[in-house]
């Protein structure tokens, strides 16, 4: 009896689990539940730490504490362009799925590889306060050709970054020392 | 002898600093030396100053030259076109030198033939009119930056980096130096204070927020890769740092200036 209950209740749940770790085992090897992502979730720049501009379809994201600057092209710049915006995973999901020759499935799986990448950078973190972005999509005439998105990650100026005096310095010690730091 | 030493500074409507910048420069004492000042398009009759002070100089040489205003880069390469010096300090208008600065980099490069750029570290000077509320300004301590007043540069180096990027509205400084890193120039930074940067109230760079430096510096970030990106999209790497250049933290503050004056 109890089994005929659960059953009709659950079994499209057991069918999107399924497929759902089907095509993880397939495409990716992984195990799913590492990267399962809820898709009301609205993401933020981790401001005032970090600073991103995306300049000629190029995102250039500075984390100032670390020194360390990144660079997202294509569709990842495209991606830190949304989350600018305050887009939810779902929303920016639909954008990406309008804009670029890929299905939302696909791209859901994408996606939740680049925030955690995001994430353990910290580039962005979750924002639960967030209300729901209106956004300004452009119509598309045609797709355009979807590669994963990147993250690419520069440790080359960490030096200039943190010494510069664009990081406040203790005003009594001075440079080197940082604010409110033991030099 | 000593090799001679061009000093441009680019001016566009920097009138009131005109008596500073040569008195600067004149008490560096050293010799050979040249100044060349671009007048880039100066609407406060600033040019007519610059004559005045060529006129005057009859001891020394400082010459003029009258442009369109084209921005400081594009001063600064008018500069260097015109510049007879083997070795090139551009000099802000509004900027001043520390006691026998050139002659203490002229005998290092001179010392040692390898080195490209050799630059110093900054002290910001706040002037009477200094606006105070831009975090940027908080400090007087001697700083590392990319200011083009506190090195002392080749001029073959400048050919072969191709100038500055007159296309750039700000921060072609920044620019220009991650050119010349990419190219492996030899570049040293001594820990000694060689620029005075001086804040007041007419800054080109005075409005500038934090937001608009950091602007500046993901712009420049953005070329740099843009340079170094492959067709296969790679970059080459690694870029070495600027602040790896800073010979030593030991720093030397013997010529620092009282903050505010």
């Amino acid at each position: 009896m109890l089994a005929v209950e659960f059953f009709p209740r659950h079994l499209p749940y057991f069918f999107a689990k399924l497929i759902y770790s089907l095509y993880h085992a397939v495409t990716r090897k992984i195990n799913p539940e590492d990267e399962t992502m809820n898709l009301s979730t609205t993401y933020r720049i981790n401001a005032p730490t970090v600073v991103g501009e995306v300049i000629d379809g190029e995102a250039i994201i500075i984390h100032l504490e670390s020194g360390t600057y990144f660079s997202a092209r294509d569709s990842a710049a495209r991606i830190w362009e949304l989350v600018e915006q305050g887009a939810s995973v779902a929303q920016i999901i639909e954008v990406l799925a309008s804009e670029y020759d890929k299905n939302a499935l696909e791209l859901s799986f994408n996606l939740a590889a680049f925030f955690a990448q995001l994430q353990s950078n910290h580039l962005i973190v979750e924002d639960s306060s967030a209300a729901p972005a209106t956004l300004t999509v452009a119509l598309v005439e045609s797709k355009r050709p979807y590669s994963e998105p990147q993250l690419e990650i520069f440790r080359d100026m960490q030096n200039l970054l943190m010494l510069d005096p664009i990081h406040q310095v203790d005003t009594n010690i001075g440079w080197p020392a940082p604010l409110n730091g033991n030099g | 002898m000593s090799p001679l030493v061009s000093v441009i500074v680019p001016v566009y409507n920097g009138a009131r600093f005109l008596p500073d910048v040569i008195t600067t420069v004149r008490e560096q004492a050293y010799a050979p030396l040249e100044v060349v000042l671009i007048d880039d398009g100066s609407t406060d009759g600033g040019g007519v100053l610059m004559d005045e002070i060529a006129f005057e100089s009859s001891d020394w040489s400082v010459r003029v030259v009258h442009q369109p205003n084209l921005g400081a880069a594009g001063a600064r390469n008018t500069g260097v076109a015109r510049a007879r010096g083997g070795l090139i300090k551009f000099l802000d208008v509004d900027d001043l030198l520390p006691p026998g600065s050139i002659a203490a980099q002229v005998a290092r490069l001179s010392a040692q033939p390898d080195l490209d750029i050799l630059s110093g570290l900054v002290q910001m000077v706040l002037m009477p009119d200094a606006r105070l509320d831009n975090p940027v300004t908080a400090t007087a301590a001697p700083m590392l930056s990319f200011n083009l007043g506190a090195a002392l540069i080749r001029s073959d180096v400048i050919a072969r980096a191709g100038g500055f990027d007159q296309t750039m509205a700000a921060a072609e400084d920044m620019d220009f130096f991650l050119r010349c890193v990419e190219m492996d120039c030899t570049i040293a930074i001594a820990p000694t204070i060689s620029l005075y940067y001086r804040r007041h109230a007419d800054n080109m760079t005075a409005a500038d927020t934090l937001a608009r430096q950091q602007t500046h510096l993901m712009r420049c970030f953005r070329r740099s890769l843009a340079r170094r990106r492959q067709p296969d999209g790679t970059i080459i790497a690694p870029m070495r740092d600027w602040g790896s250049f800073l010979e030593t933290m030991e720093i030397d503050v013997s010529d620092k200036m009282e903050p505010s004056m």
